[in-house]
């Protein structure tokens, strides 16, 4: 970029033009044949599809024994056994972990393998209790309102992984 | 018929996207090198994040851009991401030391990589996708004009334009998947419980702030949130008016905070862009002596007039 080099403004506003409209093309076919994101560009779908239902993922640490006897059923939030356990201080992202979980359909070896090495250290020694926790909008008399559900998914200690059904 | 095309055509008139007539204003340039540093070093700092990351990826579970057509599992190995971040940072500083034409090109080809390897695993953020659309800018420009004036207003027009397109992209897509019930209070109530529950699921603590309670109590206040969030998106079309473009950037830099504040997300590169160009060009006309001139200037222009 050298002084003395300029165009003419016309002219070099219809260079800028020419090539905002080259980019513009090869924005509109990157996003179009990759799902909408091919970073910088994007279409930016997020929250474009208001009251989609959610599933997320929160861990809780409770006692060893609690683990026998437990109820599979969903409870609210302020009874749940044992204490929030803190992801970020433990460097797990819980949106990957909330992925992962709502992508498992059964608990084998594999999955439960997978598990343990996203959590790392942290599941060492302790016993960690997964809530499935799903929102959505549900009709009532009053008119639709947010229902959140928190459902106990699946438990893991130093031993072995726990599930509903599971002996 | 006559009265709208005259309208039509005069707000089409203060269309202002490349300006390679006017005169630079004091402070204008101070101000564009301000705006090029912020964005290289939010590029440079979002590289070595993503670096951090990368090293705990264990593999591209859902390909995300390059990835689709590049495998990048030799980018999982522990110093490759340290390495790019480091040759991105060398191409960011030659570009901004004007040392090298193509630097900042070379950089955004790198970023590709980076960013791919590092959201490779299932969550698409786009908390950098401005700072992106600002380095295609400055990756660009140069290589489309030699003098330097010139190559800085073209960035500028691309950056209007980048601004512009993608805020009008967000609202088409709720318009699109949702339609104007996107703005129903109960599905803003709806995205609040899930951050909280994100937020609980990171601190271990459920803690709503009084404005989420509100918005997630009263249906109205979503719905007045909401429908103003999706209006200040729509109206990033007038970012390409020189007239209403520090409003449109004002409206922009409000939505990103009720963002922050309500939801919790934080674009801040994208929020300090937003604000930096929405501040007066004159604020940077500094030391005192160009604001004099400019006062000057002002006073003789008020005097030619009169």
């Amino acid at each position: 970029m050298t002084a003395g080099l300029a165009v003419r403004p016309e002219a070099a506003a219809r260079r800028a033009w020419q090539a905002s409209a080259v980019l513009l093309c090869v924005y509109a076919a990157l996003v179009a044949t990759h799902d909408g994101e091919f970073w910088p560009f994007s279409i930016y779908p997020m929250f474009s599809e208001g009251g989609k239902p959610w599933v997320r993922t929160v861990v809780y640490e409770v006692e060893p024994r609690a683990i026998e006897g437990m109820s599979w059923q969903p409870q609210p939030r302020e009874s749940l056994p044992g204490v929030p356990f803190a992801a970020r201080e433990h460097g797990i992202e819980v949106i990957d972990l909330a992925k992962y979980i709502s992508m498992t359909q059964g608990w084998d070896a594999a999955r439960v393998e997978g598990l343990r090495r996203m959590l790392g250290e942290a599941a060492r020694g302790r016993t960690l209790v997964f809530h499935r926790v799903s929102g959505r909008v549900v009709a009532s008399p009053e008119g639709p309102t947010v229902h959140v559900e928190y459902r106990p998914f699946v438990a893991l200690d130093d031993g072995a992984a726990y599930h509903e059904g599971a002996p | 018929m006559t009265n709208l095309s005259s309208a039509a055509a005069g707000l089409l008139g203060g269309l202002s996207v490349f300006d390679f007539t006017s005169a630079e204003l004091p402070g204008e340039a101070r101000r564009r090198r301000v705006f090029e540093a912020l964005v290289m070093i939010e590029c440079a700092w979002a590289n070595l994040v993503w670096a951090e990351y990368i090293e705990h990826v264990e593999s591209i579970a859902h390909p995300l851009g390059i990835a689709h057509h590049v495998p990048l599992d030799w980018m999982l190995d522990g110093r490759v991401p340290w390495l790019n971040a480091a040759l991105i940072t060398a191409c960011l500083a030659l570009g901004f030391a004007r040392r090298v034409r193509w630097a900042y090109a070379a950089a955004l080809v790198l970023m590709l990589f980076q960013y791919a390897a590092r959201y490779s695993i299932g969550e698409i953020p786009h908390g950098a996708n401005l700072i992106g659309m600002c380095l295609l800018a400055f990756a660009t420009a140069p290589l489309l004009f030699r003098d330097r004036l010139q190559a800085e207003r073209c960035v500028m027009g691309f950056v209007w334009l980048s601004i512009s397109v993608g805020y009008v992209s967000a609202a088409c897509c709720k318009l699109v998947a949702t339609g104007p019930t996107w703005i129903r209070g109960e599905y803003m109530a709806l995205s609040i419980h899930n951050k909280l529950v994100d937020a609980f699921a990171k601190s271990g603590v459920y803690a709503p702030s009084a404005l989420q309670d509100l918005l997630a109590e009263q249906r109205w206040a979503g719905t007045l949130f909401s429908a103003a969030g999706l209006a200040f998106e729509l109206g990033s079309v007038f970012v390409l008016f020189a007239r209403w473009r520090p409003f449109a950037l004002g409206a922009l830099v409000s939505l990103h905070l009720g963002i922050g504040f309500i939801l919790e997300i934080w674009f801040r590169s994208a929020t300090l862009v937003l604000v930096l160009l929405a501040v007066p060009v004159s604020w940077f006309a500094w030391p005192a002596r160009e604001r004099l001139a400019s006062g000057t200037s002002r006073a003789a222009r008020s005097a030619d007039l009169s």
